[in-house]
This record gives C-alpha cells, sequence and structure tokens, in this order.
C-alpha cells in the first residue's frame, strides 16, 4: 500500500517537475541555470538524491555554485584525555547558525576566482561560515572548534568544498556549458536548500541565480516520523507490537522448520502455563523465612517432593508402555511417535529435577546421562531412511543393499541366487512395500486395521481369530491403487513375462526368509492369469493378516510396522517335478548330508508338508553320492490348469509308485544345493522345478534354522515305563507335561498351557497353540515342512510320524518325552523342566521400537543400583530415580530425632508400643487434627495401618518371654518396652498412603518406609533393622531370621552382619497392606529376640513356625475381612 | 538493497542489517545477554547517530529476547519468577542511574570512572570464567553441570531477610539479592547503555549458584522485560525509536537468537563458558580501546537530545 502511494507519489512529483522543467525555461528565457530535481521525496527506498546543476556562461567566466540548507544548532560531545590517560566526553558544545547542509562547487580554485570579501560576501568557503557561526559550552578556541565541526560534517557527506570539480565545456557560439552534479546523502536534513549559481568574471559576479530545492518525506516515512514525535507513547507500543510479534513468528517458523518438531506445545500455551504455575507458587507472596526452620515442615516439603516424583514415576512408565504400544502400529517417523519420545526426554529431564531436589542435587550427572541417550536417539531418528520416492515395482536386477527393506527378505535371496550365481530362476520381479503403504493409506485403512487388531489378545483365540477374519475383510474391500495396478503391467513387461502368461505371486515380507522364517505364514498362489495378477496380490496382503500370521508377530515379537509386505511374481514354470531341498537335514545337522523331497507336477503341498514325497539323502561329498531312497506312494499331482489355479490330476497306476526324478536330477539338485549353501554360508531351504526341457528352476531359497542344541545322553531312570517309540525328531529336547490329544482344530483350541499336543497332522497355523505346548508329537508330516520349521525355530520339543499316538494316549494323562530318544514316557522324569517351560513362555516381549531405541528408551541394563554411570536407557534413569528417592526418604525420621519438634502427636493406644505421630498431610481424620494425642482409628493413612496391625495384635508378641536377667537391658530396645512409656519415642510419618516408622532407641533401630496407592507402579516396601541387646552372634542370628522370613515374603534381601535390608516394589494395595501387616508381626516377634537366641537350629524352627503362623493369619483376614482393620 | 529510517533520517542496506541483527541475536541466545553492547556500536558505526541506536537497539532486543525467552521456555531453563524481581530492581536502577549520572556529573567527568570500573570488573570476570572453564574443559565434561561453588559472598547473602524460595532454580535467597541485582544491571544500562547481562549472568552462576542454562534463560527474561520498558519511555520521551530499522534488526536477533540457543543447548557447559567468557574480554578489550585509543575526531553525536 503504503509502497504504492510512494511511488505515486514520486510519479506525481516527477510529472510535476517535468511540467515545470519544460515549461519554466521558455517563460523565463532569460535564466542561465537550471537546477533539476526541484522536489526530493524521500520516501521508503530513499537513498539520497542527486541535484543537477546545469547552464551556460560566457567565455571568459568562470562558475560557482553554493548549495546551502537552513541554519540550526548542532549540539556535540567533545572527548578529550581525563585525567591524562583516558579519552571521554568532556562537555556538550553548541554550535548555532551553521547551515544544516552546505557545499561550494567551483570551476577553478575558489581562491584564485573571488577575493576574500567577495568570498565573504558570497557566503564561499568555510571561514565566511565561520564568521557567522558561534560556538557556546566550551573554552577551547573557537577556530579549532569549528574546524573540528566542519571535519565532522564532511564525514557524514554533509558539508563539502569541491574546488575546480566543475567541469566547463569547450566554447560554443561565445558560450561555455557546465553541468555539475551535487549528490545529497540520505541523513541530509529535510528541508529547503537554496541553490545560488555565480557567474564571476575578473573577480566580480556578472550573473546570479537561485533557485529552490525542497527535500520532504513522503510515504511510510513521512508518517511514521509524525506519529512518532506526536504520539510517543502510541509509537512505542506499536514498535513493541510489532517486534514481539516478529519474535512470536520467527519462534514458530523456526519449529515448524525444524524436522520432527511439530508435536512441540504451542509457545503461548507453554508462557502461560509456566506463568500460571508461577501465580501458583506465589510470585508475590513474599515468604519470610522462620525464624528456626521446622523440622516438619521440611518435611512436609520433602514428601511433596517425593509424591511429585512418584507422579512423575508413574506417568513415565504409562508413556514407556504407551510409546511401545504406538510405536509398533506407527513409523518412527510418525508425530505421533516422536511426540511420546520427546515428552519422555522432558518427563524424565523433570524427574531428574525432582530428585535432584530431594536429594541436594546429589545426582546432577543424571542430566548427562539423559543428555547423551538424547544425542544417540536423535542421531538415530535423523539416519532413519526416506521412504518418499520409493518405486513400486522393481525387477530382481535392480535389487541392491539400498533397496533389500522394499522387496522382502524372499526377493533379495533370490535375485543373489540370479544375479550371483547365474543359476536359473523363473522370470520375476517384486511389487515393493512401497506398494503395500500405499494401499493401506487408501482412505485410512492402516488406521482401521489397527483399530481392529490392536485389542486382540492371544489368549483369547475366538477374539482374536474373529478380529483377524475381520481385518482381512477390510483388505479385501479396499480400494486397490491404481498405482499399483500400473506397476503390475509394467512389471510384466520390465520381466520379460510374455502377455497372457501365467504366474505364481509369492510374499516377500520385509524379514522373511532371514533370520525368522515366516514359513508358510503367507499365501501363495500359483497359476494367475495376468487379469488376475492385482487381486492375487491383494490376496497375498490378506494373508499377511491371517490369524496364523498375525499370531505368528505377535508371539515372535514382531511390530506391524516392521514387516511390511512386498510380493514376489515368477513366471509359472511348466514344471514336470519338483520338490524341496535341506542342504543340511534339519534333524541331524552335524551329519554332512542333504535332504531333497520330490513329487510330479507342482510342490505346492510339499513345501506345505502334507503330501507325501519321495526323500532321497545325499551326501555332502564331491562328486555326491546318493545314500538312500525312500520312494512313497504318489497316488495323484498338481498341475497348473488351463485358465489358471492348479488341479489335482490322478497319477497312472504304475508311476504311483516310481521315483518321480531321475537320479542323474538328484545330482544336480544337490550340487546346486551345495553352491547355494556354499554362497549364503548357511544350510538353505531350496524350493525347486524342473520343466518339461529338463532345465532346473530354483524357485526360492533361505537359511534353516538348525537345531544346535545338545541334549543331554539319557540319564533317563531305568525303571521308566516306555509308552511309545519311534518317528522322526523336529527338535530334540524333552518336555514334560500333561498330554492332550486334539483331532480337530476346535480342540487344538482348547490345549491347555503348558500341555503335551498330540495330533494326526500339523498345519503350519499350529504356531498359534506354540505359546501354550511344552512339546508336540505328530502322527503323519514331513521333517521339511514348514510347521516343521516352524517347531525349530520356537524351539518347540517335537516327534513327527510317531503312529499310534492318538490311540494309545490319553489327554491328561502325564508323560516325559525325550525327542531325541525317540520316546515317550509315562510320569514325570525331569521335574526341573516344567520350571523352563515357564520361563519360556512368558518368553518374548512385543515392541516396535528397534533395538537400539528400545535398548536407549525402555530397556532396563539390569544393572542394579549401583550408581548413575549404570544407567544406560531411559527406563534405567526413571527406575533409578524412583530407587533413590525412596532411599532419600528412607532417613527422614531421624531428622525428627535430632530435633524434636512441635506438631506431633502422640498414639494413644492400649498397645504396649510408644509412638509418636507426625501428619504430613492427610494421615489423619480431620476430626483429630487439633488434638495432642491420637487414636489408632484416627489414623486414615492405608500402610500405617496396614503395620499397625501387625504391632499391636498379641499374639505375636514374645516379649513377656524374655529371661529374667535380661530384663534390664531389654528395656528401651523394642518397639514394645515393657514399661509404659520408657526410652524415645518411636516416630511415624504418614500421609493418606505413605509412611515412615523410625524407631531409634539406644542399642537398636528398625525403619520401615512404605508408599501404598492404588497405583501399583508407585508402590513400596523398605525396611531396615540393626542391632539389638543381644551378644553380636544373637544378633546376627536375629537378622538371619528377619531375612528369611523376608525372602520367604518374596523381599529381595540384602544381609551384612546384624543390618538387614529388605525391600519389594510394585504390589498392589490389598497385597501391600497385608505385608506390612506381616512387618508388624515380624517386628514385635523378633523385637527382643536377639536376647534368648539360642542357635541356628532354633532361629530356623522360629522361622518355620513364624510363617506358618503368618499364613494362618493371611487366610483369617482375607476370609473375614478382606479390607482388614 | 536500501531502505530508509524514517527516524533515523537515513538510508541504510538492509542485507547489512540483518547480519548486524543475527550476530548480535546469535549472541544473546547463547549466552542470554541483550547483545546491545555489540548493537550499539555496530550500528553507530553504520551512522546512525547514537541516540537512534540506542533507543532500536532496544526494540529489537525485544523481539530478539521474545524468541530466546520462547526457546528457553520450552527447555524449562527461565525463572519467571526471579527474572520478574530482577526487572523490578532493574527499573528502578535505571531511574535511578540516570539521576546517579547527572548528580555525578556535577563532581566531574564520573561517566569515564565508571567506564574504567567496568572494564576492570569484566577483565576479572572473563578472565576467571575463562581460566576456570578452560579447566573444567579439559579435566571433561563429567562435571559440567556441577553447581558453582559458593563464593564468601553468600555467607551474607544467606543472612538478609525476605527469604524466599525460586523452585525453578532451586534456590532460596532473599528478595533483596534479585532486587539489588537488577538495580546495579539497571545503573550500569543507564550509565553505559549496555543491557547488564554480562553481569548480571556471573552474578547468578557464581552468588546465586544458578546453573548456566537457568541463568541465561532467565537474563534473557529479565532483559525482555526491562528493554520494552525502555522502547515505550525511549518512544515516549526522545522520540527516537526507529521503527523500521528495529522491525529489520528484529528480523535478525530472532534468527539469531533461536540459532544460539539451540546450539546453546547442544554445547556443553564447560564449553559454553569458555565462549562466553571470550566475549566479556573482547567487550573488555573494545572499552579499553575506546578509553585508550586517541580519537579520529574530538567530537562526537550526543546520545539523547
Amino acid at each position: 500500500m503504503n509502497k504504492q502511494k510512494a511511488h505515486a507519489l514520486s510519479v506525481v512529483s516527477i510529472a510535476i517537475g517535468l511540467v515545470w522543467i519544460l515549461t519554466i525555461p521558455v517563460a523565463h528565457a532569460a535564466r542561465f541555470s537550471t537546477v533539476e530535481p526541484t522536489r526530493i521525496s524521500a520516501g521508503v527506498f530513499y537513498d539520497g538524491a542527486t541535484l543537477h546543476v546545469r547552464g551556460s556562461i560566457g567565455e571568459g567566466s568562470q562558475v560557482v555554485v553554493r548549495i546551502k540548507g537552513a541554519s540550526e544548532h548542532h549540539v556535540f560531545n567533545r572527548r578529550g584525555k581525563i585525567g591524562g590517560m583516558v579519552w571521554g566526553g568532556i562537555e556538550h558544545v553548541t554550535f548555532r547558525n551553521a547551515p544544516s547542509f552546505y557545499a561550494v562547487y567551483t570551476s577553478v580554485a575558489l581562491a584564485t576566482t573571488a577575493t576574500p570579501a567577495l568570498r565573504a560576501e558570497l557566503q564561499l568557503g568555510y571561514d565566511p561560515l565561520e564568521a557567522k557561526m558561534e560556538v557556546e559550552g566550551t573554552k577551547v578556541d573557537k577556530h579549532v572548534m569549528i574546524t573540528h565541526f566542519v571535519r565532522f560534517k564532511e564525514s557524514e557527506g554533509l558539508y563539502r568544498i569541491a574546488s575546480g570539480a566543475v567541469h566547463l565545456e569547450d566554447p560554443q557560439g561565445g558560450s561555455r556549458s557546465f553541468d555539475v552534479a551535487v549528490p545529497l546523502p540520505a541523513s541530509t536534513p529535510p528541508g529547503d536548500l537554496e541553490v545560488a549559481v555565480f557567474e564571476l568574471a575578473n573577480g566580480a559576479v556578472i550573473r546570479e541565480e537561485t533557485a529552490r530545492v525542497s527535500l520532504e518525506r513522503v510515504g511510510l516515512p513521512a508518517d511514521l516520523f509524525r506519529l512518532a514525535h506526536e504520539n510517543g507513547i502510541l509509537f512505542g507500543l506499536l514498535a513493541l507490537f510489532v517486534t514481539v510479534t516478529t519474535g512470536v513468528v520467527v519462534d514458530f517458523l523456526g519449529r515448524v522448520g525444524r524436522r520432527g518438531a511439530l508435536y512441540n506445545r504451542g509457545p503461548m500455551l507453554d508462557v502461560a502455563a509456566d506463568l500460571h504455575r508461577l501465580v501458583a507458587e506465589g510470585l508475590f507472596s513474599v515468604r519470610v523465612r522462620p525464624r528456626s526452620p521446622a523440622a516438619v515442615e521440611r518435611l512436609h516439603e520433602k514428601y511433596r517432593l517425593f509424591r511429585n516424583l512418584l507422579t512423575l514415576n508413574n506417568e513415565l512408565l504409562e508413556l514407556l508402555a504407551e510409546l511401545e504400544e504406538e510405536s509398533s502400529w506407527s513409523s518412527l517417523r510418525h508425530p505421533r511417535v516422536r511426540m511420546g519420545i520427546r515428552a519422555l526426554f522432558d518427563g524424565t529431564e523433570d524427574m531428574v529435577q525432582v530428585l535432584n531436589q530431594l536429594t541436594g542435587n546429589r545426582y546432577f550427572d543424571l542430566k548427562n546421562v539423559i543428555a547423551s541417550v538424547r544425542a544417540d536417539v536423535l542421531a538415530y531418528l535423523e539416519k532413519m531412511p526416506e521412504r518418499e520416492g520409493n518405486s513400486l515395482m522393481l525387477q530382481l536386477r535392480e535389487i541392491s543393499s539400498k533397496t533389500a527393506d522394499q522387496v522382502g527378505g524372499k526377493a533379495v535371496n533370490l535375485a543373489r541366487v540370479e544375479c550371483d550365481l547365474g543359476m536359473r530362476v523363473p522370470e520375476s520381479f517384486v511389487v515393493t512395500t512401497e506398494a503395500y503403504r500405499q494401499l493401506l493409506e487408501v482412505e485410512g485403512l492402516a488406521g482401521k486395521l489397527r483399530t481392529v487388531l490392536a485389542p486382540a489378545r492371544l489368549d483369547a483365540p475366538e477374539d482374536f481369530r474373529r478380529r483377524c477374519e475381520m481385518a482381512q475383510g477390510l483388505v479385501q474391500e479396499a480400494y486397490l491403487p491404481p498405482a499399483v495396478e500400473e506397476a503390475l503391467r509394467a512389471g510384466y513387461r520390465a520381466a520379460g513375462i510374455p502377455a497372457g502368461e501365467c504366474v505364481a505371486v509369492r510374499s516377500s515380507a520385509a524379514g522373511e526368509d532371514s533370520e525368522l522364517s515366516f514359513a508358510g505364514q503367507f499365501e501363495t498362489l500359483l497359476n494367475v492369469p495376468e487379469s488376475e495378477v492385482p487381486e492375487a496380490w491383494r490376496r497375498v496382503v490378506v494373508s499377511r493378516f491371517s490369524p496364523r500370521a498375525v499370531f505368528y508377530r505377535r508371539a515372535a515379537g514382531l511390530a506391524e510396522v516392521d514387516t511390511p509386505m512386498a510380493a514376489l511374481i515368477q513366471r509359472m514354470v511348466r514344471a514336470t517335478t519338483s520338490g524341496v531341498m535341506f542342504t543340511r537335514r534339519p534333524e541331524h545337522p552335524k551329519v554332512p548330508e542333504l535332504l531333497i523331497t520330490a513329487v510330479r507336477g507342482l510342490g505346492l503341498e510339499v513345501s506345505a508338508g502334507i503330501a507325501s514325497a519321495d526323500e532321497f539323502v545325499v551326501s555332502r561329498t564331491q562328486p555326491s553320492r546318493i545314500l538312500e531312497r525312500r520312494i512313497a506312494l504318489k497316488p495323484d499331482r498338481l498341475v497348473s490348469g488351463e485358465a489358471g489355479g492348479v488341479t489335482r490330476v490322478e497319477e497312472a497306476a504304475e508311476e504311483q509308485d516310481s521315483a518321480a526324478i531321475t537320479d542323474e536330477e538328484v545330482i544336480r539338485i544337490a550340487d546346486a544345493g551345495l553352491s547355494l549353501d556354499r554362497y549364503f554360508r548357511s544350510p538353505q531351504d531350496v524350493e525347486w522345478a524342473i520343466d518339461s526341457e529338463g532345465v532346473l528352476f530354483i524357485m526360492q531359497s533361505r537359511p534353516i534354522r538348525t537345531d544346535r542344541t545338545k541334549t543331554a545322553p539319557g540319564d533317563t531312570p531305568r525303571n521308566a515305563v516306555l509308552l511309545l517309540h519311534g518317528g522322526e525328531p523336529v527338535w530334540a529336547g524333552r518336555a514334560v507335561g500333561p498330554v492332550h490329544v486334539a483331532r480337530s482344530p476346535e480342540e487344538e483350541d482348547r490345549t491347555p498351557t503348558g500341555a503335551l499336543l498330540v495330533v494326526p497332522q500339523l498345519l503350519p497355523d499350529c504356531v498359534r497353540l506354540l505359546p501354550r505346548v511344552c512339546g508336540i508329537v505328530v502322527e503323519r508330516g514331513t521333517v521339511t515342512g514348514h510347521a516343521a520349521s516352524i517347531l525349530r525355530e520356537f524351539r518347540v520339543p517335537s516327534l513327527f510320524g510317531v503312529t499310534g499316538a492318538l490311540d494309545k494316549l490319553v489327554s491328561g494323562q502325564v508323560v516325559s518325552l525325550d525327542v531325541a530318544a525317540r520316546s515317550l514316557f509315562e510320569g514325570v522324569l525331569w521335574p526341573e523342566l516344567r520350571q523352563r517351560l515357564a520361563v519360556r513362555l512368558q518368553g518374548r516381549r512385543t515392541t516396535g521400537l528397534p533395538e537400539v531405541l528400545a535398548g536407549k528408551l525402555t530397556k532396563l541394563s539390569g544393572s542394579g543400583f549401583m550408581g548413575t554411570w549404570a544407567c544406560q536407557s531411559l527406563h534405567d534413569v526413571i527406575r533409578f530415580a524412583h530407587e533413590m528417592a525412596i532411599q532419600s526418604m528412607f532417613d527422614i525420621g531421624d531428622r525428627l530425632l535430632d530435633s524434636p519438634v512441635g506438631g506431633v502427636k502422640r498414639l494413644d493406644s492400649p498397645s504396649k508400643a510408644y509412638m509418636h505421630i507426625v501428619d504430613l498431610g492427610g494421615g489423619l481424620r480431620p476430626e483429630a487434627l487439633s488434638n495432642q494425642s491420637v487414636k489408632p482409628e484416627d489414623v486414615v493413612s492405608i500402610p500405617f495401618q496396614g503395620l499397625w496391625r501387625g504391632l499391636s495384635d498379641p499374639r505375636f508378641e514374645r516379649s513377656s518371654d524374655v529371661p529374667a536377667q535380661s530384663i534390664r537391658s531389654a528395656i528401651g530396645t523394642g518397639l514394645a518396652s515393657a514399661g509404659p512409656r520408657e526410652g524415645s519415642p518411636n516416630y511415624a510419618c504418614i500421609t493418606e498412603s505413605y509412611l515412615n516408622l523410625n524407631s531409634r532407641q539406644v542399642h537398636h533401630f528398625a525403619i520401615v518406609d512404605a508408599f501404598l496407592s492404588d497405583n501399583q507402579n508407585n508402590n513400596h516396601i523398605s525396611l531396615r533393622m540393626k542391632g539389638g541387646g543381644g551378644a553380636p552372634w544373637q544378633r546376627n542370628l536375629r537378622a538371619e531370621f528377619v531375612a528369611e522370613v523376608l525372602r520367604l515374603h518374596h523381599f529381595t534381601v540384602d544381609v551384612a552382619g546384624d543390618l538387614v535390608n529388605g525391600w519389594t516394589r510394585g504390589l498392589d494395595l490389598s497385597m501391600g497392606a497385608d505385608k506390612l501387616t506381616m512387618i508388624g508381626h515380624l517386628l514385635s516377634f523378633s523385637a527382643l529376640l536377639d536376647l534368648w537366641i539360642t542357635g541356628e537350629a532354633q532361629m530356623k524352627r522360629y522361622v518355620a513356625e513364624f510363617v506358618e503362623a503368618e499364613a494362618r493369619r493371611s487366610a483369617d483376614d482375607s476370609q473375614a475381612d478382606p479390607k482388614g482393620v | 538493497m536500501n531502505i530508509f529510517l524514517p527516524i533515523a533520517q537515513m538510508s541504510v542496506s538492509i542485507p547489512v542489517i540483518f547480519a548486524a541483527g543475527g550476530v548480535v541475536g546469535l549472541l544473546s541466545g547463547l549466552f542470554g545477554v541483550g547483545g546491545g553492547f555489540l548493537l550499539t556500536p555496530l550500528l553507530m558505526f553504520l551512522g546512525i547517530s547514537p541516540a537512534v541506536a540506542a533507543a532500536s537497539d532496544a526494540a529489537a532486543i525485544v523481539a530478539g529476547s521474545t524468541t530466546g525467552t520462547l526457546e528457553h521456555s520450552r527447555g524449562r531453563t527461565v525463572d519467571y519468577k526471579m527474572g520478574f524481581w530482577l526487572f523490578v530492581g532493574g527499573s528502578v536502577g535505571s531511574v535511578a542511574g540516570v539521576e546517579l549520572i547527572h548528580w555525578l556529573n556535577r563532581f566531574g567527568p564520573a561517566n569515564s570512572a565508571i567506564r574504567i570500573l567496568y572494564l576492570v570488573m569484566l577483565g576479572v570476570i572473563g578472565g576467571i570464567m575463562l581460566v576456570e572453564s578452560i579447566g573444567q574443559w579439559r579435566r571433561g565434561a563429567y562435571m559440567s553441570e556441577r553447581r558453582f561453588e559458593p563464593i564468601r559472598a553468600r555467607r551474607w547473602v544467606e543472612a538478609l531477610p525476605f527469604q524466599v524460595r525460586f523452585p525453578k532454580s532451586d534456590i532460596q535467597v532473599s528478595l533483596l539479592v534479585p532486587i539489588g541485582f537488577g538495580m546495579l544491571a539497571g545503573v550500569l544500562a543507564a550509565m553505559m547503555g549496555v543491557g547488564g547481562g554480562f553481569i548480571m549472568i556471573p552474578l547468578m552462576l557464581y552468588i546465586l549458584r544458578m546453573r548456566i542454562h537457568v541463568a541465561a534463560g532467565t537474563s534473557l527474561f529479565q532483559i525482555l522485560c526491562t528493554c520494552m520498558l525502555v522502547t515505550v519511555l525511549q518512544a515516549t520521551k526522545n522520540h527516537t525509536v526507529d521503527f523500521v530499522l528495529a522491525f529489520l534488526l528484529a528480523i535478525g536477533t530472532t534468527t539469531g537468537a533461536m540459532i544460539g540457543t539451540r546450539l546453546g543447548r547442544r554445547l556443553r557447559a564447560d564449553q559454553l563458558k569458555i565462549l562466553m567468557a571470550l566475549i566479556i574480554l573482547i567487550v573488555a578489550c573494545q572499552i579499553g580501546w575506546n578509553l585508550f585509543s586517541t580519537p579520529a575526531t574530538f567530537l562526537s553525536h550526543v546520545a539523547g537530545e
């Protein structure tokens, strides 16, 4: 706007100027000079101007141009030496009657043209100026000051004497023309400039003309200048508004510009939150420090910090869980995941800050731990590959290490077989994971799938299956992106598959056929006509959400985002025979033999492990020899149908029991297998086919998981009753458990946890059962099938081909399976196995975070609590901070003992225990707050109630048994001291959910610190006991006693001499209260134990006695009144 | 690319102003100083009169410190409570400073004496910081977040009345201390036209024992408040705030401040302190140069009219 205005104005003024210039000279033809322009407008982009003075003078004359601004006064600071040393401003000097601008241009040196008198008259040069000027405010000589003044002005470009700077043209028609350009710096003050032109000849003025040039501000600068001088406050506020806005906007842009920063909270929100906190904390409340700081007040403060820390602890643990969950569904690039990570760091920093407040900055270097974890995490996230611009389709030869994660393991292996080994593979191309992602992005499919699948739980098979089927339905109905179909057509052409030719569509999930085989998890479609390929691809994707595939991922601890689906599209080979080869026999990996299975036609059912096939055992030597042939009865074969699909053709009777391949072919296949084995440097599971022309094709090759564990040679008891013998080992191991015979999938679903499953045959979807079974016995099936490789992968002891198993075994019967011995025995032979099974069944945990991040964020490094240096992940830091906070609370009672203060209430009870109570908030009933002494029932603190129930229980008091001679030393040693109110009191600091009991007597102390709330994450109980009145060995025995009891109650215990530390974390509320009751009993029971305990045997007896009594009590309590008290 | 400044009455190159603002903003973000110490001479060097330079600086610093404060606020390194009381002290101090100067000048050139004092102070502080932080740096980052050892001054500081807790800085100190520090900085600001961040931060570090990141954030917040006040006062009284100049500078300072703040977070505390010490020493040198070298001209513009 303003710019336009300024432009308009300048155009108008130039136009006016032009009109003026064009018209005036005609009207005043007598003038010998012109000045141009006569109006100068200082607009937004004004950068000074140049005045042009032109004219012509007589042949013998000289010209002088003088330009002068209005007279003003100027104030300056004069600098001088102070104390003969330093320079500084000394005084203010005012110069009066000095022009704001002054310039003289002459055609020859001034002195030669004009006499001093004339110069003075015409005001040419600095001397005449000096004469008119006045200097005030200094004692320094006027001439010196004015010289400085002129020098200063000259340096600013405002004063100038240009002698001889006017160039006169050669004479022409009796006159010489001149053209002077006078630069006006932008800093020339506005106002009128007087331009005088003198024509001098022989020391006298012949002609003289003056003109005025006006210099004025226009547009925005003028408006601003006016505003600044007329309404200063408004101007100032406007300036503030603009600058603050600039600050906020630039800040915002900066954050948007930074990648992954979108989850930042708005700055205003942040500031608002801070300001709110500020007001809440009492910005204006000047709290005068009390004269003597009350210990109670400090405790309050400490407890408040502790509570803050607990809140953070719980928030962060929940956040961790959420983050793990979120990251298994969303890419790490997703803002939600990033937000989670950021929030995790922020929260952990807060927690550490609180911990440091709590402990007097003891763990300051945790901040460095966080910083280094943060740096690692950021570095990792920065490095994550961009996924934009990935191609939807790749050919085998285009697969490189860079694109490997887009095509899946199967395609990578096959590409290496073709490109590196030069073996024949069918013409193929890959539909990459990008196509899968695009499908999932259509209409928010990914979100819908998550909604359906996230709640699916492994232990609810019905619901699990239903959800997976819903997910499959969603994919089935999803709109297929046209780009995918286009990519499929392009792939056909690029791979050189003739149009109309049928293809096989195979899954190739990321990670498939590498460490985890996913064997048979996804659909493979054979003989698909070109027109049906898109739908076939979709079916492969659908198979990704089959119950067994989802189950497999869950069980193997894979996140949904980690295994996107690619598909391998291969031209259909017209196979006469096909099969599977294992370059090591899976059940005997050490033996240098390979195993080939073969059938006529397509090998679909061989790889699924359900068809009976010829088996050849071949030596791994060069040249190979066939060691063993097992020709199976093959009643039919699968062939490609004419219009696509696979049809079953009955075999001619004489062919049914003849070998599917010749010995020569066996050797060829074996040789190929050995080179694959060498190339991949691991035993391979190879699918192969031979076409009618005898060409050997490799369809796929993947590593086999071999059994590396050694089985201890049978320490089977001699009297063991053998139930069954025979079959083929799949994964050698032992299992003990109740038999579950399942003849149908429904019966399989009912398999109880820890059972030994007995089935007629095993399909690959058995994976859903694996977390529950201890072993599997199968009547039929091949050890080269998918089901078998899954069993090996999950290391489930399993025996295949055990005929008669279904008939001989009964569900519920407990048996022992020894796979290596191929035997099944009655009863439990190896009891320790059941424990190991329990561990395996708990097994793997699902997290979508990559190992490095999980390690940094959520994994516990498990290195105890030695120091901050041991913390390697955020989870470590969180746990460490929680632990250290608990420790710092432990001794709060000591301060009360050091300096007893007011605000302490006496506990008034019939029991002998002598106790003072300090309420840190919410631990007492409101009615009791004003009383000096409180009754036990006034205390509402949950942990206190739990402990008190134990302490006040007369059944567990053993102090009356103290031998008479020990009474004196016993006085004042226990919590329940014998005399009325003797010794130091015990202090209990309580809140609604917190208890810190401190009992510190002459020879003995005990501390109980507990926090119990609805939130398990925050709960803890810690106990410390030391000392006593007895002999050292007796005190040690008592410590042993306490430790043993605590251990039996699942406490972690640490004993050193007579010092016992015991702690437990994460109990729920009622369990925690119960444990505190137990501790109450323990304190009562063991108080004077050290005075009369006689030996280890007695100690052990007491342990048994105590634990038994405690178990009885606990059972009674839970029956009578689960809430207690 | 030039633009005409309405109040300064001159034309300046836009990129040059951006660059000047950027450099100053960077320092401001890094150390939590306003940057006036650098900006005012820079602008004067570009030919802008001191009165306008000083006033427009304040406005530009408002923008820079807004960004810096926001950034620090997200990093939770601003103690608003502390900042507020420093500001209270600072406002009182700057008003008092102006009067003090008038009063002192009656007895002689007090201004230069203060300058010398300031020079000595900066030299000593900068030197100590440099030596200490280099030592720390060579020992490794392990101790870098350590609070600085209390110096003797803390004894009497602790004895003062009106003890208040500053939860963000995690200290308890008498209210008089921040007010006093604020006043000290305010007086300096009034006398020397510098914001006093250079004095403030060492005081916060060594006497208040705040952590360096929080000290920087808090100082920025205090500077933001002070400069807002100065801008309005200058605009009202002297009409010397150049809006256009301030806006151009602001873009530079904000961008610089943002980069500086982030850079600061990446640097370890000891590295930050070394840089800080170096800058303090550079400022000391600049002041020294002005004091001891013979000027080219014995006249200079008068700051303020």
